[in-house]
Order: structure tokens, then C-alpha cells, then sequence
């Protein structure tokens, strides 16, 4: 398979774990596994990452493994592995393949009674795309603001979403939302169908049947992403403090918020990208 | 002056639908005028008002006993505060299909808005005057709540809504 003649490359992890964990690209996290989903069995899943992709280059690779929840090490029962795919976008499954060789945790019985606190594997995988996408690549770096005041205003952005998603002020949100939209559009070379989908995901959240979680400003730690360009909020728990619950479902999903912010220019507000 | 003319031609005209006999007790002098409160302090804010946040950015909420605003009926108005100081407020109205009727008056008054956006959801128009920025959106979908949101917030704040 020579991915050179893709016209539009999606590359792609697959990843499989059995203990808590995140993957991250360089260092902006495009998977996380917490919770009480941890607490027995597996996790599997294959994410598209071209949204972290913004150009061509070598990227590092990290999987970052936890404990499950409820435990404190790690142990040889837990492992981790991920395999990276590239397909060509219009014939997904005839062209999808491993472009670079998986890499997993290295329990085979060899480290047997000996506990780790969390353990990363990594990897460096090489993209190449047709596009360059501006994203965060020239955004402010956060990483040399004092980190109190980082907080506070994060924090009162976080406080402003959710007044938004609680009054009903769609047309704000999307707003706010369109840079993020506009890069995932060219990332994932969206149709018009997939735009489509993207406006009817919106619109549900703001449908009578979804009621906005109460937001609690404690418990939140400060993360800061993509060499210190992004920024977010998460809770102590690993999960994201904005969430959602569909009460028109038996089951009553929780759908959690994911918002990661950055600062085009230095001096001003923060935006979702 | 082009303010006092607003809410008075408002008040009275496009939003007088929302007039009800609460319009009398507006007067009442415990009521807060909430365009008056901008850039003052948070002990203005009625006591007994619902306090939302710890530190930074917090908000109140106010029920319609305790505040008015261009003799509009509105259930709630959520107020915002930062350093003690009130730094700007925004109330929902349910959206009847007043909106463009209600920016075409308000855009006789202003001379100086203009529309922030428009997109698949809907509108924002804003305007200014010497110390505040004021803002007008409504979801227009069929598939959304029908909602309008007025805003003042103080110039040059960090507010998004």
C-alpha cells in the first residue's frame, strides 16, 4: 500500500488498554480512559487524529498509563498497545493500513510482582499531509503566564460556557466554536454531509431533553498543551468539568464538554480551538 | 440621551407585548435598574440574590422582584461580578418572533451597531455607547429553543456573552 497516492490521508491510532490511560500527540491528548469504565475489563477504540496533525512532520507518540480506578499501581494484569493506521478518506476500509509498527506495555510475565505508580510507551510516527493548518501552532505561549492568573481567567471562561450551554445561547456557542469547526473541517476534509452532522450534534445539545451539569469550581487542575500553546481544564478525577446529561434516554447519558483554548494574541481573550 | 430615548420607545413600543401588570410595580423603589448598576459595586446587587462561583468571575442571580430593565418582563437577569465590581448582566426573553422588529427600532436609535455574526443558529448585533457594550442575539432555528439575549457589559471587559 503506498499511502503517496492517498488523496486525502486520515491517520488514525488504535488503541488498547487494560488499566486507565491517555495517548497523547506530542503532547495534546486525543484519548483518555478513566473512571469507573476502568475499573474491570478493556478498553478498545480507534481515534482519528488528524485534528492534532496541523502539517506534516515527526510526531512523538506517548501512552501514558494509570491504574485502574480504585487501585494504586500498576501491575503485570495491566497493559497497554497502540497500532498506528493511515487510510485514504474515500475508501476507508480498502486502504487502510499500518503504517508504522504498534508499540505496547512490556509486561509478558518478565516484570511479575514489581508495581509502578504509571508507566509510558512511546513512539515517534512520521505524517505527511496536504495541508497546513494554522491551529494553535502560532498562538501565544501560555506556559510563560504566571499560572494563578492562567487559572483564574480559564476558569472564567469555563464559568461563561457553561452559562451559555445552560441558558440555551446557541447561536453564542457555535460562534465561539467556529474556529474549532473550521479546522476540524479541514482536518478531517469533512462533506457537506459530515458538516451537517457536526450542526446536528450542536443543536442537540441545546435540545429540551438535555439538562447542563452544575459546575464546580473546585477540584480543577490547569493543563497546559501543545508546547504551551493550549490550555484546559480538567477535574482531579481526569474527567472534563463541563458535562451534560440527555434525560430523554433511560440511561441518562453524561456527555462531557471537551474544550481545549488558546490566546491567538498574547494580550487577547481566550478562544476554543 | 439616545439611550433614554431607546428604552423609553421600546419599552413602550416593540417590547410593550411583554408589558403586564407588573409593569406598575417597576416603580417599586427596592427594585435595582440594571443598566444603572454597570462598573459599581457587587453591594449594590439585592441580598438574598442567589451567589453562583467562588472566586474570579462570579454571577448572580436576580428575580424579576429585585431588578427592572426597560420595563421588560423577565423572569430572571444574571448579573456579573469580578473584583467587587459589577461588571455586566445579561437577561433571556423567550423569542415570539419580535426580534427583527425589535432590531429595526433598536437600529433607528444606535447609529454605530453592527452585526457581530451571523450563522446557522442565528444573529448578534452590538453597539456601544460611552461606557458600555451592548449586545443583541437571538437563535432563529427552527430546531432550537426560541431565544433572545440582551447584554450590557462594561467596555473593554473579558465578558464573551
Amino acid at each position: 500500500m503506498n499511502k503517496n497516492n492517498f488523496k486525502e490521508k486520515l491517520y488514525s491510532i488504535y488503541s488498547r488498554m487494560y488499566c486507565s490511560g491517555s495517548i497523547y500527540v506530542n503532547d495534546v491528548p486525543v484519548i483518555e480512559h478513566y473512571g469507573n469504565e476502568t475499573i474491570d475489563g478493556g478498553y478498545g477504540r480507534e481515534v482519528v487524529i488528524n485534528n492534532v496533525l496541523l502539517e506534516s512532520g515527526i510526531y512523538k507518540i506517548s501512552g501514558k498509563m494509570f491504574p485502574r480506578k480504585g487501585n494504586m499501581t500498576l501491575t503485570e494484569d495491566n497493559t497497554m498497545m497502540l497500532q498506528f493506521y493511515c487510510a485514504d478518506k474515500d475508501s476507508w476500509k480498502a486502504s487502510r493500513f499500518e503504517f508504522h509498527s504498534k508499540i505496547e506495555s512490556p509486561w509478558d510475565g518478565l516484570s511479575e510482582n514489581i508495581t509502578y505508580p504509571s508507566y509510558e510507551i512511546s513512539t515517534e510516527i512520521e505524517i505527511e499531509l496536504p495541508y497546513v493548518l494554522d491551529g494553535w501552532q502560532n498562538s501565544a505561549d501560555l506556559s510563560k503566564v504566571d499560572k494563578t492568573t492562567l487559572f483564574e481567567e480559564v476558569l472564567d471562561f469555563y464559568k461563561q460556557i457553561h452559562m451559555l450551554l445552560k441558558t440555551g445561547n446557541a447561536t453564542k456557542f457555535l460562534e465561539l466554536s467556529r474556529e474549532k469547526l473550521n479546522l476540524n473541517e479541514q482536518a478531517f476534509y469533512f462533506s457537506e454531509e459530515r458538516k451537517n452532522n457536526f450542526m446536528k450534534n450542536m443543536t442537540a445539545l441545546f435540545h429540551e431533553g438535555v439538562t447542563v451539569e452544575p459546575f464546580s469550581e473546585k477540584e480543577l487542575i490547569l493543563e497546559i498543551m501543545g508546547n504551551g500553546r493550549l490550555v484546559r481544564l480538567m477535574k482531579v478525577d481526569k474527567t472534563h468539568p463541563l458535562k451534560v446529561k440527555s434525560t430523554n434516554t433511560d440511561d441518562q447519558n453524561i456527555v462531557e464538554i471537551e474544550l481545549n483554548l488558546h490566546k491567538r494574541i498574547a494580550k487577547k481573550g481566550l478562544s476554543i480551538i | 440621551m439616545k439611550r433614554r430615548t431607546f428604552i423609553e420607545k421600546s419599552g413602550y413600543g416593540i417590547l410593550g407585548i411583554y408589558l403586564t401588570a407588573h409593569f406598575v410595580s417597576c416603580s417599586n423603589a427596592k427594585k435595582v435598574e440594571l443598566n444603572s448598576l454597570l462598573g459599581k459595586s457587587c453591594e449594590l446587587i439585592p441580598s438574598g440574590c442567589t451567589r453562583i462561583g467562588e472566586k474570579g468571575l462570579v454571577f448572580y442571580i436576580l428575580n424579576d422582584s429585585d431588578f427592572s430593565l426597560m420595563d421588560i418582563d423577565v423572569e430572571q437577569a444574571f448579573v456579573y461580578c469580578k473584583k467587587e465590581k459589577i461588571t455586566g448582566f445579561m437577561i433571556q426573553i423567550e423569542n415570539k418572533g419580535q426580534a427583527a422588529s425589535l432590531l429595526d427600532e433598536i437600529s433607528t436609535l444606535y447609529e454605530d451597531y453592527s452585526l457581530n455574526y451571523e450563522n446557522e443558529f442565528g444573529k448578534e448585533y452590538e453597539w456601544h455607547d460611552a461606557t458600555r457594550r451592548i449586545r443583541l442575539s437571538y437563535n432563529n432555528s427552527n430546531n432550537l429553543p426560541r431565544k433572545i439575549f440582551y447584554s450590557e457589559t462594561v467596555l473593554n471587559s473579558d465578558l464573551i456573552f
